[in-house]
């Protein structure tokens, strides 16, 4: 099932096409990286997505239930969540009631949408942002980061089924940054919570989206998968072993369909998009979201990269180097964000 | 619509560092209770007057004739301890983007905006009642008690019931139509304005003054003077303008209608606060779904 679907969705403010007849497919357990320029539209989209705007023209669809239409259907004024589907949003501003703490905060939502227990669910949300620590410290008080945090916070109340977040890691120090980001990843994982995630920052967005849309002047240009993604930038895994020849006749029996290339220093080079199926088998285990190292970071190429080394460690392998190479993503989604939409 | 009204007055009764509106507002109308009636401590201890003498009986005469003269009339107390307490309460909301939080989930911007105007009247009716208590109290403890000065009798328990469901409804009126001026600018000074207008009674009073001129400058209104002034009459200043003389009233003629004819006091009253309550509610909602966050 598509967690959204959007037909043709406009929106106009006077003469300025924010949005331009976009068609957007976010599936069940995404994490869908929404990326352009300032002023391209994802804002925009995420706000009429989450009930926030009306939509001028087009329609949008959450878990099949159409929520926003055209005027003409008499539907576009009243937008709402779907009954059985709990949407989380942090859009634009962290949304933050600054007389009140954090936990006043949490709790007023969790009140207002019904949350069992919301006491204990609230302080398990403070602890998950860090914001554990800030007792009756009004709001206003906080910093940036501990701001987005606590937004952050209240997208989550209620356990959502669909997560809309617009630049989540403003203000954000690095280490907030992977905490939240493994957060993030461990509930699309554990609870299969499909999240729309807008940024600027590529490289966050690289460590966690499984799909990208890349929208310009409020069209989408592009959807790619985050296989299609590294098969584009030309990601591969690099092997430098003692023995090449033997490495070379393993691989080939251990990883049938992959695509393998003897490069002229002795090394051998995986493309990365071949090999993911085969990193996804279940012979390589999950890594910890909560470890720290970048080996643990739950992407395909982590996980390819562990399956090879074990690969080589069975077969007696002594190895001399592995590591991923890829062309830089930055350069090929600045390269897309200046594609013209196709018409 | 009952969860986001728990969670509203968990909101309003924090009472930490006072950060709940509702310890905000007691805190004020207790203030001005004091002040009114210390104002009038001060006038005893200066030596009575006839005029101030006769003003005092006639202001003590009943309950409601007392907290009439002080909660209501032309700039009620009454209406701007509801009005500001509710658009100082709901303007965070859309300012600080904390609504785009709440109606991204399954409540919706319909159920959240039908919710405000619920406790509008629910807020309304708190202040109504903590005015009534703290007046009363005050002026138990610092007039009646010390120098004898007490409210001379009791009001028709019926009479004085329709006169707190008709100020009541009057001010949840002019409540909901402060509400308004949040969905409309969503900044601080241009609300304060718009809200402050149909507490100083700004709108009857124009309306009659456009029916008068209509003899004389703006004679092009004369066919329509009439029209003018009934709707001036029903308006929720006018009627609690016309409150602050007390319950006395409530049986007695306030106005007339065709093919009705009299209307007593009580239900021009609770009639005023009805309709305006309806049409400003129907404003609230219709701007609130029209407008993005």
């Amino acid at each position: 099932m598509y967690a959204i679907q959007t037909h043709d969705l406009t929106k106009i403010y006077g003469k300025k096409h924010a949005v331009d007849h976009l068609n957007m497919t976010v599936h069940e357990g995404d994490i869908y990286g929404f990326v352009g320029n300032n002023g391209a539209g994802k804002s925009t989209t995420m706000k009429m997505i989450a009930g926030l705007a009306s939509p001028t023209w087009g329609e949008i669809e959450l878990y099949g239930q159409l929520i926003g239409a055209h005027p003409a259907r008499g539907n576009a004024g009243g937008v709402n969540a779907t009954q059985t589907h709990h949407v989380g949003a942090l859009i634009e501003e962290p949304g933050v009631l600054k007389a009140h703490s954090a936990f006043d905060n949490l709790m007023m939502k969790a009140l207002a949408i019904g949350v069992i227990n919301p006491k204990e669910h609230c302080r398990d949300l403070l602890k998950l942002v860090g914001l554990a620590d800030t007792g009756s410290q009004p709001a206003k008080k906080f910093s940036l980061g501990m701001k987005q945090r606590l937004g952050l916070a209240l997208a989550l109340v209620g356990t959502p089924d669909l997560l809309l977040l617009d630049e989540p890691f403003n203000g954000m120090d690095p280490q907030a940054t992977r905490d939240m980001r493994q957060a993030l990843v461990r509930l699309n994982r554990e609870r299969g919570v499909t999240i729309v995630i807008s940024s600027h920052v590529l490289d966050q967005l690289n460590r966690m989206a499984t799909r990208y849309g890349v929208v310009r002047d409020g069209a989408l240009v592009r959807e790619i998968t985050e296989a299609q993604v590294h098969e584009s930038c030309g990601s591969s895994v690099r092997i430098k072993t003692a023995d090449p020849a033997r490495t070379l006749a393993t691989l080939e029996e251990r990883l049938p369909g992959a695509n393998l290339r003897a490069l002229p220093d002795q090394a051998i080079s995986i493309s990365l998009p071949s090999l993911v199926p085969a990193a996804s088998a279940p012979a390589a285990p999950a890594a910890s979201a909560t470890s720290s190292s970048s080996a643990t970071d739950p992407a395909p190429a982590a996980q390819a990269v562990e399956h090879i080394s074990r690969i080589l460690h069975d077969a007696d392998q002594v190895v001399l180097e592995l590591s991923v190479t890829e062309r830089d993503i930055e350069d090929y989604f600045v390269e897309l964000m200046g594609t013209p939409a196709p018409k | 619509m009952l969860n986001l009204l728990r969670s509203d007055l968990y909101r309003m009764t924090r009472i930490r560092g006072l950060r709940g509106e509702l310890w905000q507002y007691a805190s004020v109308l207790l203030f001005i209770a004091c002040l009114e009636v210390g104002l009038t401590w001060f006038i005893l201890q200066s030596g009575l007057g006839p005029a101030e003498n006769a003003n005092l009986i006639k202001e003590l005469a009943t309950p409601s004739s007392f907290l009439g003269s002080t909660m209501l009339g032309s700039f009620s107390v009454l209406a701007l301890a509801a009005s500001f307490g509710m658009v100082e309460y709901t303007l965070p909301d859309l300012s600080e983007g904390y609504v785009k939080s709440l109606v991204s989930s399954p409540r919706g911007r319909a159920l959240y905006l039908g919710e405000k105007i619920l406790l509008a009247g629910i807020w309304s009716a708190l202040m109504l009642a903590l005015g009534c208590i703290f007046h009363l109290v005050i002026l138990k403890v610092f007039l009646t008690m010390p120098y004898g000065f007490a409210i001379q009798g009791p009001d028709n328990p019926l009479a004085f019931a329709l006169w707190l469901l008709g100020a009541w409804l009057a001010t949840w009126a002019i409540t909901v139509i402060a509400m308004i001026a949040v969905a409309i600018f969503r900044k601080k000074l241009p609300v304060y304005i718009f809200a402050f207008a149909p507490i100083s009674g700004l709108f009857p009073l124009t309306l009659s003054a456009l029916a008068f001129s209509s003899g004389g400058m703006l004679s092009f209104l004369q066919p329509i003077a009439p029209a003018l002034t009934s709707i001036a009459t029903w308006m929720p200043s006018s009627v609690l303008q016309a409150f602050s003389n007390g319950a006395n009233t409530m049986f007695d003629t306030a106005t007339t209608l065709p093919l009705i004819g009299a209307v007593p006091g009580w239900a021009w009253g609770a009639v005023t606060g009805v309709i305006w309550i309806l049409i400003g509610s129907a404003a609230y909602i219709a701007i609130g779904k029209r407008r993005d966050l």
